[in-house]
C-alpha cells in the first residue's frame, strides 16, 4: 500500500474519535434539557414527570450528536419548549373562567396556544433547512415533551392538542418557504 | 494549493463539524497526504524521522476530527491543520533533544568484532578500563545523571544542568588519560 493514501485502520480510529467527541459535544450542548429537570424538581418531582424531564434533555443531545439539521432544531426548541411549558402554568392558575352559568377550563386552549406559538417561531427560523423533515421530527419532539408537563392538566386532549399545535405552527413556515420565497 | 481546492476542503469541514458522516473519508483523504508531507519536513533532520512524521501526521487528523465540532466556519481547515501538527512536531523534537534515541548499532564500548586483532583488542580493553577509572572518580549525582542518559530517560531541567558540568568533568578526567 502507499504510505500516502489513507488506510483504513486511521480511518476506523478517525471516525472512532469523531464520534465520541461529537457524543461528548452534544451531552455538553445538550445543557437546556436539563433545565426541565430542574424544573420539574423544584415544582413537584414526581417520578414520571421527571422522566419526561430527563426524555427532554435525551432528546436535545440526541438531536445535537446526529446533527444537521437536526442539531440545529434541538437547540432551538429546547429554549422554545419554555413558551408552552410557562403558557399552561399560567392558565392553570386560572382553572376557568364562568361566564353567566357556563364555565371554561383554560389548560387545552393554553396548550394548543403554546405548542402552536412555540412551533411557529423554531418553524420560522429553520424554514431554510437543508432537511425540514429532520427539523421537523426533531422540534416538534421537544416542544411536545416540553409542553406535555403541563398539558396533562386536560388529560389526552391536552397531549393532542400541544402535539397539533407544535406541528402546525412549526410546519406552516416551511409550507409558506416552499410556496413563496423557495427558487 | 488553489482556491476552489481549499474552499471545497472548507466546506467539508463545516459539513463533518455539523455531522455529515459521509464528508469524513474524503475529507480525510484529502488532508492525510498534505499534514503527512507538513511533518516530514519538519521531522526529517531526526533520526528516526520518517517514522515519527508518520506516527505524527496520523495523531495529528485524529485530533483534528476529533476538534471538529469546534470548527469555525470562517476559518481555514488547512491552517488549523497544519498549526496542529506545527506544535505536535515541536514538542515531538524536543522530546528527542532530551533523550535521544541512539541506534543499537552504535553502542559504546562494543565493536562488531572484537578481535579482529590483539593491538585493536587491548587498545579496547584499555579504553574500557580508563573509562571506567573515569566513571569512578565522578560524583554520586553525576553518576545518576549518566546513568539516566545511558538508560535513555528524560532529563529534567537540573539534570541537563549537571549534564553539562559531567561532561565537562569527564572531558578534564579523560584528557589527562592520553596526556
Amino acid at each position: 500500500m502507499n504510505p500516502r493514501d489513507l488506510d483504513h485502520v486511521l480511518l476506523r480510529k478517525i471516525r472512532s474519535a469523531y464520534e465520541r467527541a461529537r457524543l461528548r459535544h452534544a451531552l455538553i450542548k445538550g445543557w437546556p434539557g436539563l433545565l426541565f429537570v430542574v424544573a420539574i424538581a423544584i415544582e413537584a418531582p414526581e417520578a414520571f414527570r421527571l422522566l419526561v424531564a430527563l426524555a427532554i434533555y435525551a432528546t436535545v443531545a440526541l438531536a445535537i450528536y446526529i446533527g444537521g439539521s437536526a442539531g440545529r432544531a434541538a437547540q432551538l426548541s429546547a429554549w422554545a419548549a419554555w413558551i408552552p411549558f410557562l403558557i399552561v402554568r399560567l392558565a392553570e392558575s386560572r382553572t376557568h373562567s364562568c361566564l353567566g352559568g357556563a364555565c371554561v377550563s383554560w389548560c387545552l386552549p393554553a396548550c394548543v396556544l403554546g405548542g402552536s406559538s412555540a412551533g411557529g417561531l423554531v418553524g420560522w427560523l429553520g424554514r431554510k433547512a437543508d432537511d425540514p423533515f429532520a427539523y421537523l421530527i426533531a422540534s416538534v419532539g421537544i416542544l411536545f415533551l416540553g409542553g406535555s408537563l403541563g398539558c396533562e392538566c386536560a388529560g389526552l386532549s391536552g397531549l393532542i392538542g400541544i402535539a397539533g399545535g407544535a406541528l402546525l405552527g412549526a410546519s406552516t413556515p416551511f409550507l409558506v418557504h416552499k410556496r413563496f420565497e423557495a427558487p | 494549493m488553489d482556491k476552489a481546492r481549499r474552499a471545497a476542503l472548507n466546506e467539508a469541514m463545516r459539513k463533518v463539524s455539523e455531522g455529515d458522516r459521509s464528508a469524513i473519508e474524503p475529507l480525510a483523504r484529502e488532508l492525510w497526504p498534505l499534514v503527512r508531507a507538513f511533518c516530514h519536513r519538519m521531522l526529517s533532520a531526526s533520526s528516526n524521522g520518517a517514522v515519527q512524521s508518520d506516527d505524527i501526521a496520523q495523531e495529528v487528523l485524529i485530533e483534528l476530527f476529533e476538534r471538529s465540532c469546534e470548527f469555525d466556519c470562517e476559518g481555514d481547515v488547512l491552517s488549523w491543520a497544519f498549526a496542529i501538527a506545527a506544535y505536535r512536531c515541536r514538542s515531538e523534537r524536543k522530546k528527542h533533544k532530551r533523550s535521544p534515541i541512539v541506534p543499537l548499532t552504535e553502542e559504546i564500548g562494543e565493536s562488531d568484532d572484537p578481535i579482529s586483532s590483539p593491538e585493536s583488542f587491548l587498545e579496547a580493553n584499555e579504553l574500557r578500563a580508563e573509562f571506567e577509572e573515569a566513571v569512578k572518580q565522578l560524583s554520586p549525582k553525576d553518576k545518576e545523571v549518566l546513568d539516566a542518559i545511558l538508560k535513555g530517560l528524560p532529563l529534567n531541567a537540573v539534570l541537563r544542568k549537571r549534564k553539562e558540568r559531567m561532561v565537562v568533568k569527564l572531558r578534564r578526567l579523560f584528557e589527562g588519560v592520553f596526556r
